[in-house]
């Protein structure tokens, strides 16, 4: 019987909460959650083993998930700021568009990761109904979208805050973070039966 | 061949599928081509010097107008296929197709410098 396990899940979580695909945490999910890998054939006992550690460890991996996603949020902020060479003028009017950005990502981060959750359960109790299959898509679309959305409404908003190039220039850099995080996602979460 | 081996189409829903997935790769070559076109357009500012302001922002739009029709197209043919299979299937397919773009978008990510 093929599962989702609880370790994708949580490795998912904090995937989008990474900064950066290359920074320190990288290989750190593990510590914050069950041994990952259950997304291929992998026989049952080993999965139950996995809820009931993940169960027993919860709190704990609750406290080191927080941890974990706080210093990737710090690690994200470095990144940028070493990378967009900002005057004292304009670092004064990037830095709360940035944080703002940030916190509508969060929005979105959540909603994606409500969907994998509630997919994770679906998946995990038999095959996929389709009110179930045409929810989850229609979820995961409207993330998709709100998340173009966001980042054109952000461009426009940094625009009248610092040079076109050093717009284009956090631009790119955000859609390199978002393009790992993604990748890793579509690497993660197994097809749809 | 990826698409054909995980999707389990009967004859029935093969024969309405594949012309839908054809048209939908069609719509996603157009896609790509203006993609490298954005792409051609950086490599030749970048290489002559500091980018204009007028230039990195046609360059901005573009890329973010790109991404938006992506989103907007596959909406479009997830809503097509679902006259004609099981949304079970449909969302397989949008999910490898998903897969398969976004690996794609972390290699350009990956291999396109940062404006400087």
């Amino acid at each position: 019987m093929k599962t989702m396990g609880l370790g994708v899940i949580a490795v998912s979580f904090v995937v989008m909460m990474q900064g950066c695909a290359s920074s320190q945490s990288k290989g750190q999910p593990a510590t914050a959650a069950p041994p990952q890998g259950y997304s291929s054939a992998q026989h049952e006992k080993a999965a139950l083993d996995d809820m009931n550690r993940a169960k027993t460890a919860r709190a704990g991996a609750d406290k080191n998930l927080e941890i974990l996603m706080q210093k990737v949020k710090a690690d994200k902020k470095l990144l940028v700021a070493n990378n967009m060479d900002l005057t004292d003028a304009e670092s004064r009017k990037f830095w709360p568009i940035y944080d703002a950005y940030q916190q509508d990502l969060q929005q979105i981060n959540q909603r994606l990761g409500s969907t994998i959750v509630e997919y994770a359960e679906a998946y995990n109790s038999g095959p996929l109904q389709e009110s179930k299959a045409q929810k989850l898509m229609n979820q995961a679309l409207d993330a998709e979208e709100a998340e173009v959305r966001l980042k054109q409404s952000y461009a426009e908003k940094l625009e009248g805050a610092i040079p076109e190039r050093k717009v284009a220039r956090y631009i790119q850099i955000e859609n390199k973070i978002r393009a790992a995080v993604y990748g890793v996602l579509a690497e993660q979460i197994p097809l749809a039966y | 061949m990826i698409i054909s081996q995980n999707m389990d189409l009967t004859n029935t829903e093969a024969e309405q599928f594949w012309p839908i997935y054809d048209s939908y790769q069609k719509d996603l070559e157009g896609i790509n081509q203006r993609i490298v076109h954005t792409i051609k357009d950086y490599a030749n500012t970048v290489n002559k010097g500091p980018i204009p302001a007028d230039a990195a922002k046609k360059l901005v739009n573009e890329a973010l107008a790109e991404e938006e029709d992506e989103v907007k197209m596959k909406r479009a043919y997830f809503e097509k296929l679902q006259n004609v299979m099981p949304t079970t299937k449909v969302a397989r397919y949008i999910q490898m197709e998903t897969k398969i773009r976004s690996l794609l978008r972390r290699e350009m990510a990956e291999q396109i410098p940062v404006i400087y």
